[in-house]
Order: C-alpha cells, then sequence, then structure tokens
C-alpha cells in the first residue's frame, strides 16, 4: 500500500515549477476539488462540532453551554451506559467466534475440490447483501416464541420453547445469532481470497520433505493466512462495536427500549436514544467520543499484538 | 494434490453435509419469507409451520401498498441509491485518478488522510450532520440521504489500486498525441476501468439501498422515507399481522438478491480486492 514515492510538503522550499508540473498540480486540485469540498463539509467540520458538542449541554434546539467534562461524567456513572458497553463488548466477542470460526471453516472446504462451488459460494453470501432491517424483521418471525420457526425445529428435538426476543437474558444472543448469520458469507469470501493466494510451490516443497497434510496446515495454510485472518479479525471487530440496525430492528419497543429490559441495548442504539429520542445531543456526542476511543485504542492494541501472530514474508 | 485437506470419500461426505447444510441455513430464511408473504394473516402463525401456503395469493402486496406509502419509498429509495452510485462513481473516478497518475504537492499526505477517515466511526458524525442539515435546509429532504454521502475513501482506494495497474505507455502515447489529462481520464482510464467501476456500484448500490441509521434521523414525512424506514413503520404498526410484515420486508430484500445473483462476480472481487489489501 505505502508508495515509495518522494512526497513534496507543501510547506517546504520549492524550487520553481516547470509549466508541466503546474500544470499537472492545477488539474489534479482541480479532480480533487468535489472531493476536498465534500470532506470538508461533511466529515471535518462534523468531526470538530461533534468534539466541541460533547463539552456541551446542547439539545435539539437552541444554543449550546460549555459544561467541561461534565458529560462524559455522566455517562461514566450512568448504568444504562455500562449496561451498553458490556452488551456491546459481550456481543462483540461472541460475534467475532461465530462469524469468523465458521467463515474460516467454510472458506478451506470451499477451497477443496468440491462440485457446485459457485453455488455454495453465493449461498453463503446472500444474507451478506440483502437489507438488515428486512432480515431482521424477518428473524424477529422465525424467533417468535409461539409460532416462529426456530422453536418448532427445536420442538422436534424436544428442545424449548425458547423465549428468544421475549426475554433479556435472550435477547442479546439473538442479536448475536442474527449479525452473525449474516456476516459469515462476507468473512468467508475473504478467506477463500486469501486461501487462494497461498503459493501452491510452498506445499510442494513439504510434500517432499515428507509433512503430511494436517502438517502442511498448520505450517503452511494458516501461517500464510494470517494477514487474512487479522484484517477479518480487525474489521470485523470495528463493524461490531459500531452496530446499530439489528438491536434496532429486532429488538425495539414501543417504550423505546432497545430488546426487553434493555437486553439489545448496544452503545450505538444508546447514542441515538438520548441524541434523537431524548434529545440531549451534548450527551450523545461525548457517547460517540468515548465509542471513537474504544475503537481506536483496541485497533491500536490489535496491531501492536498482531506482530506476534501474523506473518507478513 | 499440494495442500489439500480432503483425501479419502468419507471426508468429502463430511465436508458435503456442512456445505449443505449451511447453505440451507443460509437461504432457507429467505425461502420462508417468500412463501409467508404468499400466505394469510392465520396461515403464518399455524402451529406447525407449513413451508407452503395452502393457496397462493398477492393479497398481502396490495394491502401493504395500501396502508403503507411503501410504493413511493420504495421509488425514493430508489433515487437515492441511483444518485449515491453515480455520486461514489463521479468522485472517486476523479479522485482516483489524481492519486494514481498526477505528481503534485501534498498527494501521499491528502490520501492517507483521506484513507484514515475510513477510522472514524458513523456515530461520531450523526449528531452534528444533523445540525448541519438543518442549517442546510435538508432536514427531511431527499438530497440529506444524497449529497452528503456520495464521497468514498474505499472506493477512491479501490479504483486508485485499479488505476496504477494500468501500463503507464498508454497515457504517455495519448500525451504525445497532444491528449489533456482529463482526455485521457475519460477516453482511456475509464474504459479500461469499467470492471473496477462495477464493482464499486455494486457496493455503493448495497450502501445506500440498505441504509438505515442516517434516514431514521433525517427523514420524517412518509411520503419521503426509504424502504428500511417503511419496514420499521410497518412492524410497529401492524405488529401482529406477520403477513403483511414479511411481504414489505420481501419487497425490500427481493431487489439486491436480484442485482446480487446477476452482478455475483462484481460483489465478490469487490471484497476480495478490499480483504487483500489486508496484505
Amino acid at each position: 500500500m505505502s508508495n515509495a514515492q518522494t512526497t513534496l510538503a507543501p510547506a517546504a522550499p520549492r524550487s520553481p515549477m516547470s509549466q508541466r508540473r503546474l500544470r499537472e498540480t492545477l488539474d489534479a486540485y482541480g479532480m480533487l476539488m468535489p472531493t476536498i469540498l465534500g470532506v470538508g463539509i461533511f466529515f471535518v467540520i462534523p468531526l470538530a462540532i461533534s468534539l466541541f458538542l460533547s463539552f456541551t449541554d446542547a439539545r435539539l434546539f437552541g444554543d449550546p453551554n460549555f459544561v467541561g467534562f461534565a458529560n462524559y461524567l455522566r455517562a461514566l456513572g450512568n448504568a444504562t451506559f455500562w449496561t451498553s458497553i458490556r452488551n456491546t463488548f459481550v456481543f462483540s466477542l461472541a460475534t467475532m467466534v461465530f462469524s469468523i470460526v465458521p467463515a474460516l471453516i467454510l472458506a478451506i472446504l470451499l477451497n477443496e475440490k468440491i462440485i457446485a462451488r459457485s453455488f455454495f459460494r453465493a449461498a453463503f453470501f446472500i444474507p451478506v447483501v440483502a437489507s438488515v432491517v428486512g432480515v431482521s424483521l424477518l428473524w424477529r418471525y422465525l424467533l417468535n416464541v409461539d409460532f416462529g420457526f426456530v422453536n418448532y425445529a427445536l420442538s422436534l428435538v424436544g428442545i424449548g420453547p425458547i423465549p428468544w426476543l421475549t426475554r433479556p437474558e435472550w435477547g442479546l444472543i439473538s442479536v448475536i445469532i442474527v449479525f452473525s448469520w449474516k456476516t459469515i458469507g462476507y468473512n468467508m469470501v475473504i478467506f477463500l481470497a486469501g486461501l487462494q493466494g497461498v503459493p501452491a510451490q510452498l506445499y510442494e516443497a513439504a510434500s517432499l520433505d515428507g509433512a503430511n497434510r494436517w502438517r502442511q496446515f498448520w505450517n503452511i495454510t494458516l501461517p500464510m493466512l494470517s494477514p487474512t485472518t487479522f484484517f477479518v479479525v480487525v474489521t470485523t471487530l470495528i463493524n461490531c462495536l459500531q452496530v446499530f440496525d439489528v438491536p434496532i430492528a429486532l429488538g425495539l419497543t414501543r417504550g423505546n427500549t432497545v430488546g426487553p429490559a434493555d437486553s439489545m441495548l448496544t452503545v450505538v442504539p444508546l447514542l441515538y436514544r438520548e441524541a434523537f429520542l431524548a434529545g440531549r445531543m451534548g450527551y450523545a456526542s461525548a457517547l460517540a467520543w468515548i465509542l471513537f476511543v474504544i475503537i481506536m485504542v483496541i485497533t491500536f492494541v490489535q496491531f501492536r499484538v498482531s506482530s506476534r501472530w501474523v506473518n507478513y514474508d | 494434490m499440494a495442500g489439500r485437506i480432503l483425501r479419502r470419500p468419507y471426508e468429502y461426505a463430511i465436508a458435503y453435509a456442512i456445505l449443505i447444510i449451511t447453505g440451507f441455513l443460509m437461504v432457507f430464511p429467505f425461502i420462508f419469507m417468500i412463501m409467508s408473504s404468499l400466505k394469510t394473516s392465520s396461515e403464518v402463525v399455524q402451529v406447525p409451520p407449513q413451508l407452503f401456503p395452502s393457496v397462493i395469493q398477492l393479497g398481502n402486496y396490495f394491502e401493504v401498498l395500501r396502508i403503507v406509502p411503501i410504493g413511493t419509498q420504495l421509488w425514493n429509495t430508489v433515487l437515492v441509491t441511483l444518485g449515491v452510485v453515480a455520486g461514489w462513481i463521479v468522485t472517486s473516478v476523479l479522485a482516483a485518478y489524481a492519486f494514481a497518475r498526477l505528481e503534485f504537492p501534498g498527494r501521499e499526505w491528502l490520501f492517507g488522510a483521506y484513507l484514515g477517515t475510513l477510522m472514524v466511526p458513523f456515530a461520531v458524525l450523526i449528531v452534528p450532520m444533523y445540525r448541519i442539515m438543518l442549517v442546510f435546509g435538508w432536514v427531511d429532504r431527499l438530497e440529506a440521504l444524497i449529497i452528503p454521502w456520495i464521497f468514498t475513501a474505499y472506493g477512491t482506494f479501490l479504483l486508485r489500486q485499479f488505476f496504477m495497474s494500468i501500463p503507464k505507455d498508454l497515457e504517455e502515447a495519448a500525451m504525445m498525441d497532444g491528449a489533456s489529462r482529463w482526455g485521457i481520464l475519460f477516453r482511456v482510464f475509464m474504459p479500461l476501468a469499467r470492471p473496477a467501476i462495477a464493482t464499486l456500484s455494486t457496493f455503493g448500490f448495497l450502501y445506500a439501498w440498505n441504509s438505515f441509521l442516517w434516514p431514521l434521523i433525517i427523514i420524517s414525512s412518509p411520503q419521503k422515507k426509504v424502504i428500511t424506514q417503511g419496514l420499521v413503520d410497518l412492524q410497529a404498526l401492524y405488529a401482529a399481522r406477520v403477513d403483511l410484515v414479511m411481504a414489505g420486508s420481501t419487497l425490500a430484500v427481493l431487489p439486491t438478491l436480484l442485482i446480487f445473483l446477476l452482478a455475483q462476480r462484481y460483489f465478490i472481487e469487490g471484497i476480495a480486492t478490499s480483504g487483500l489489501a489486508g496484505r
């Protein structure tokens, strides 16, 4: 990704540009104009406003007053905030396991000599493209405690009925099931691309050395796949920490709880509720920055730890 | 057979069993959804559930279209999606070409900063974006669903990778003939980049068609809502009518499934490319 080309820092003293270089610079900034304007107006400015608002008592309308760290302190002392943090982490860790491990197994199987490989690949991928809200409503039906298909299928083997969406202890599990079901195909496609990038010569050399297929799998496939695995782990976790659609579409009730007794409440749904249903924009902005810092810290730690298990040869 | 794990017939049997069961778990819910949308309101809550409706009837679809403006909302979603995809293509083709091929002061810095924007969670932007939309007068207008979202660092990265793989001789020959940079971009690079643009479009389509959080915040009148909002309203108003909710869900999900089946290759290539970017 990194480019070896030398960079001219705008502030550095420059030799007079040739006609051609000037022309090229003008062309380049002309082409970048829409992006620079757009990112400036719809990213840089909102980012700055967000940080500012997080230190104010901003409501839906009216002028905000500066309140220092009050919003952050309020969050740290608030039970609902900690519920959302706990739910977010439990959800993220479980979804990591249930969306990455099956994806890896399926990708390994599809990398073998399998008939109708592209058919299977397409089948696993269908939940990825389907509207999250659409499939969440579908699962709301499938997971219904009285007439849902899942409890019917479980009753055939003598289990249940399980109150998937109606009891707090099952709420988050339902979100994990739906989100993992929707994410497996995406991760599988990435793993499959990674597996296909492992050079065949490595296996041939190992075979000549007498390594059996399991040794080859542990000593060649998994290490060669580790950059892909790292990518999947990092992106899945970042997406999980920001989950919104599934808990809302699966669990939003008339009383604005997210799941029974807020059992599906993760950080972004809480932020939405505080900002747009309760009108506490300053407080919601502080929640957003807490989430941002959590994501940055976790991603940074993952990059640091990655040197121990990710193989970049 | 170097690197293969499966050898014996029973190993293949287990592999096929896993693949078929998983494939069933992934696809069956959709079949059940479509079937349920054709059932009557008493059939959908029947225990034990039947897969097929006793009589196939499209009444649910007509009723959904009558009780919530889902037809209008589908049309709004189409407009928003077209706008976002067109915007993605224009902004990322231009930016990607500049980043891939032109030399100018600040290039690496700008590109790095643009990719850095991907780090910021969307949640950080929604509150201030709402206030900016208030200032622009775009609250409850479709512009708010299109204009702010036509810039994509991911798409710029994807196209930049593609443009960098195009041989330099091609544009040098065109430069000799006196073509401008803009001429080269539109006449040489754009036609060559068609597959990459197709991949980009599939992602823009998914992103815009399925978007939910932002429309939920910014659009409030039923006639301007998008399909995902219409579905949530349908669920809230007619929670007891599973047959209607399934008809609505089918209307929202079916277009994406059809486009996926037609353009499968571009979806899968796009993900594989971004995944390999991790290397």
